[in-house]
């Protein structure tokens, strides 16, 4: 009887499941049209299956999707759909065809269990994960489990990771940066200033230099795109254009802290590395690094470090690698030439690959991607620190969920501050494809603080009150200081082009050395804490300028913004005084030119050598000696004021010279205008 | 009605004044008096029985009669002290209580006089009088008792502990003694001397809901939260409206993970008492652990509605806004929470513009 009953239930759990319905003519007598379109469909899919993973969207849809409309239950076709959605953005979406293809034929495929693994992996289903590799493992035979067997071990590993990681999650917001940068097509690769107002990213847009697809990956190529942010708010993104995105594969890599110099992957000779500089608002054509850096191997990721004087970079070149991709130093020779490569030691470096390679702007965090060290899945991003004084490496540290997911997280930059960091990623919520994320860290959790009470004396009725205080916290934050600014002339206010050269005053030597922007005299240089900086601005025909920054070690991060005029100091040079303003047809001085006239002072006060010439202009109306008259007055009403306030009268001369040295046309208002001006000329210094 | 064989417990409403429950250890008996062949010691009585039945201004009046009639009835100056002391009237009760310690120096003058003098917020007086009592009577366990109660609250702990132990060496079952010595272990950070003068304490009476409550936050210290919710809870169970425990308890739940269980404890005690920003404050960081945001910024604006300079409330309302992404709301709070006091919200605002 008992016989019976199993018999029964086995008959009764056996029709609950579907059975495998294959494309035969038998299984569908009434719509052989219909078999023929799905039959049809299934082999256009299988050709681009067939080709690579990247045709796989194509076979997907919508050929096979198409014959599972007609026929849902058939084994192979639900494997086939489920590895085509595994190697999509859509990844999760194999599991249900997975599923069923393993329920209606569990010898659909040998790797079934695999990717099934591969797949609850990806979902964070760890102990469903576990079990499809354990039953993979087990099906592997001869050298097929020598092939495997350490992958698999490694997927295993993975999840064991993830699920302690997922257990601790840190404390992030992650925000779409917005419709400015991301589209529908892939955004991703962002790197930015360390002040945050500046991004370059990599976009395979149709729109992309060339306009083609590359057969190779079945995609876009790839172009670099720029946005500024203002206010908080990102600018639309524009194409960099011409030199610097290409036919071919262009991608951004490390953007220099200051935001004036990055590096560029073009996919030329296997994938190289290339530079560019910011020169006024014209970024230079990217001039190929030399063999030091590149080879005929894949060179991918590069950084700066933030003085400039060395390049982090990727390699998997087989000479002197560890294993899979690299991260390799090259620093700077006193030509300025890029030396030979260092790999940075197995404590960084796995047998895995190791991809994105960032240096935050205090010169000793560095933060790249891995598949090795204590990855959750695919490439996990990870910190590692370094001693700045035994320049040991510290051992990476995983950023933690969900920052780092089962899937590849690379390319990961983070700002001077350290509170945010940027990254791309997919998420279905997105503009489509991969979009640009910004992470923000909000660090250990911030402990409410409760208060309670009790009746310590038994003779008094009032409770005595008590505070849980919580420890303090530990305050990670970045260790330096961003110094910023825009240099000027000190009298036109024009943007400067200067050096700005960075001390170590202890050991009197120069670390660094920068140049500010030709267009918009922006500055940015980045102040490890721990140092007494001697900061100076030069140059040429100009007064030097200099700062001090002493920065113990334990000071936080700080913007510090710092605008410097210059003082023009050449012989000969011609200083237009704008602010300086008389009433209409007279000689009197109003007001409104008290600022102009006490800078004009500073000058001649803080250079006492200086001797100028102060000359009055008009614009052609009016009589020519009228003109002269007036003009002279003028001057020489500067030239008092400058006596007045202390400046001997044997370094100064005044001249007027009326309608005579024009600078700009006298045939409209604004020329005229132009004309009508104050100017000096400084005559020795 | 044999009233004049009966002792009279004047003093026992008296003495326990401040207490929270009724102490029996601090009676002090009065006299027994011979049959009434004079007319003083009948008002004196009659005094007495009015003063039992609450009729304090029958009973001041008695006791004016027995002075009036006899001006060295130093007992009658002493109860007349009590009356008033009993009606809060306490400057008048000290002049009693002077009255009658000058006709006869005695233990309970002194130590009455003293507990006045503490009514009167006159500490250092009173603690002197406590002193005086225990010269003139060694063994009186109180004056020791009170004495280390007002140098607890002068945080002079070690000296209490030693009189609370005095009192405890003359009255082995002086369970307030314990609880009082415990509590000052605490303070120096003795919890294991605590929990077993705690201990003691319920040893000697079983029915002491504070002290139970007080074990409870002494094994909430040392993180064994199991013993102080089941503790806790025992004190709720001996005092149903002990709105300290359930806020306590809600508390011990919080650490120990129980989000909801504490939302539920810090609601009770806030039903029990409707301004207690404290269980507000409390359970705006459960609901915090519950990612209830919303309720938890507008438990801590309830409890800054009751006490307005309530920092603490400031920095966990900032520490909620920030999880709603309400920047500028979390960086005004942890402003104003550092301007009232609280030195770790100064860790918060680096951020703020």
């Amino acid at each position: 009887m008992k016989k019976i009953y199993t018999l029964l239930a086995l008959i009764i759990t056996a029709n609950i499941f579907a059975q495998n319905i294959e494309f035969t003519k038998d299984n569908f007598k009434d719509n052989k049209d219909g078999l023929k379109e799905a039959k049809n469909n299934i082999d256009k899919g299988d050709e681009l299956f067939a080709l690579a993973t990247v045709f796989y969207k194509q076979a997907l849809d919508p050929y096979y999707l198409s014959a599972q409309k007609f026929n849902p239950n058939n084994a192979l076709l639900n494997y086939k759909i489920g590895k085509c959605y595994l190697y999509s953005n859509y990844k999760l979406k194999s599991i249900p065809f997975l599923e069923k293809a393993l329920q209606l034929n569990p010898a659909v495929d040998p790797q079934i269990h695999y990717l099934l693994g591969k797949a609850y992996h990806l979902n964070m289903e760890w102990d469903k994960a576990i079990k499809s590799f354990q039953t993979f493992q087990q099906t592997l035979k001869g050298e097929e489990l020598a092939l495997m067997m350490g992958e698999v071990n490694v997927h295993i590993s993975q999840c064991l990771t993830g699920k302690e990681m997922v257990k601790n999650p840190v404390r992030v917001f992650i925000d779409n940066i917005g419709a400015e940068i991301n589209s529908q097509f892939p955004d991703y690769s962002p790197v930015i200033s360390a002040d945050e107002s500046v991004m370059l990213f990599t976009s395979r847009r149709t729109n992309s230099t060339g306009g083609k697809i590359d057969p190779q990956i079945n995609e876009n190529f790839e172009d670099i795109y720029i946005s500024t942010r203002k206010d908080g708010k990102w600018s639309p993104a524009i194409n960099m254009g011409s030199p610097i995105n290409t036919d071919n594969h262009d991608a951004n890599s490390g953007l220099s802290a200051d935001g004036q110099k990055f590096l560029i992957y073009i996919g030329n000779n296997n994938g190289d590395l290339y530079e560019s500089e910011l020169k006024g608002d014209k970024w230079s054509k990217p001039d190929h690094m030399n063999k030091n850096i590149n080879t005929s191997y894949h060179e991918s990721s590069a950084c700066y470090s933030p003085d400039g004087k060395s390049v982090y970079f990727v390699s998997d070149k087989p000479d002197g690698g560890l294993g899979d991709r690299d991260i390799y130093i090259s620093n700077k020779d006193e030509k300025g030439k890029w030396g030979k490569a260092t790999n940075l030691g197995p404590t960084i470096n796995t047998q895995y690959g190791e991809e994105g390679v960032f240096i935050h702007p205090d010169g000793k965090t560095l933060y790249f991607s891995s598949q090795g060290h204590k990855s959750m899945g695919g490439y996990d991003i990870f910190k590692s620190v370094l001693n700045t004084e035994t320049k040991v490496w510290s051992e990476p540290e995983n950023i933690g969920y969900p920052v780092n997911t089962p899937d590849d997280d690379v390319f990961f930059v983070t700002s001077a501050s350290g509170k945010h960091g940027y990254y791309a990623s997919f998420n279905a919520t997105g503009y489509g494809e991969k979009d640009i994320y910004m992470v923000t860290f909000l660090g250990l959790e911030k402990p409410m603080i409760q208060n309670n009470e009790d009746n310590l004396l038994a003779s008094q009725a009032a409770p005595v009150k008590e505070t849980v205080i919580a420890p303090v916290l530990e305050i990670k934050e970045a260790q330096l200081t961003i110094l910023k600014g825009v240099i000027t002339d000190y009298l036109t206010k024009q943007p400067l082009e200067a050096i700005i050269e960075i001390v170590d005053n202890l050991k009197n030597e120069v670390i660094a050395s920068f140049t500010s922007n030709s267009s918009t005299g922006k500055y940015l240089v980045s102040l490890p804490a721990g140092r007494n900086y001697g900061i100076a601005v030069k140059k040429e025909n100009y007064l030097f300028h200099s700062e001090n920054f002493d920065i113990p070690k334990t000071a936080a991060y700080q913007e510090v913004v710092k605008d410097i005029a210059l003082k023009n100091i050449a012989v000969g040079s011609k200083i237009i005084l704008k602010n300086i303003f008389f009433d209409f047809d007279k000689a009197t001085l109003r007001p409104e030119s008290t600022n102009e006239l006490e800078r004009l002072t500073k000058l001649l006060n803080d250079i006492p050598t200086l001797k100028i010439e102060i000359s009055g202009h008009t614009d052609s109306k009016g009589a020519d000696e009228y003109n002269k008259s007036l003009s002279n007055n003028r001057a020489k009403a500067v030239l008092d004021y400058l006596v007045k306030a202390g400046i001997s009268v044997g370094r100064l001369i005044s001249i007027g010279f009326g309608e005579e040295q024009p600078i700009a046309s006298n045939d409209t208002d604004e020329g005229r205008q132009l004309n009508r001006r104050t100017e000096f000329k400084i005559l020795s210094k | 009605m044999n009233i004049k064989k009966v002792l009279f417990v004047l003093f026992c409403s008296f003495a326990t004044q401040n207490m929270i429950n009724a102490q029996t250890d601090s009676i002090v008996k009065a006299k027994v008096l011979d049959d009434g062949s004079q007319d003083a010691e009948k008002f004196y009585n009659s005094g007495i029985s009015n003063f039992a039945n609450k009729n304090f201004n029958a009973a001041l009046n008695d006791f004016n009669q027995a002075v009036t009639l006899k001006p060295d009835f130093e007992r009658a100056y002493y109860n007349r002290g009590a009356v008033k002391f009993e009606m809060k009237d306490y400057n008048e009760a000290i002049a009693d209580f002077d009255k009658a310690l000058t006709i006869n120096e005695s233990a309970d003058s002194y130590f009455s006089r003293g507990q006045a003098k503490y009514a009167l917020n006159k500490k250092e007086e009173a603690m002197a009088d406590y002193t005086k009592t225990t010269e003139v009577k060694a063994d009186y366990a109180q004056a020791y008792y009170y004495r280390g109660g007002i140098k607890f609250e002068n945080a002079d702990y070690k000296s209490a502990i030693d009189d609370f132990t005095r009192a405890i060496t003359i009255k082995p079952d002086y369970a307030y003694a314990y609880n009082d010595r415990g509590s000052a272990k605490r303070q120096l950070d003795d919890i294991k001397g605590a929990i077993s003068d705690y201990n003691k304490a319920l040893v000697a009476n079983s029915e002491l809901a504070f002290t139970y409550n007080n074990l409870a936050s002494a094994k909430r210290k040392l993180g064994d939260l199991k013993g102080a919710i089941s503790d806790y809870t025992e004190a709720i169970n001996q005092k149903k409206d002990y709105y300290v425990a359930y806020n306590n308890r809600g508390s011990a739940k919080l650490d120990n993970g129980d989000y909801q269980g504490a939302v539920d404890d810090f609601t009770k005690a806030i039903q029990l008492k409707a301004d207690y920003s404290f269980a507000f404050n409390n359970r705006a960081a459960a609901k915090y652990k519950l990612k209830d945001y919303k309720g938890s910024i507008d438990d801590c604006s309830k409890a800054i509605q009751i006490n307005s300079s309530y920092g603490y409330s400031y920095l966990n309302r900032g520490i909620a806004k920030e999880m709603i992404r309400d920047n500028s709301g979390a960086c005004a709070d942890w402003i104003k929470a550092a301007e009232l006091g609280v030195e770790s919200a100064k860790n918060y605002t680096g951020d703020c513009k």
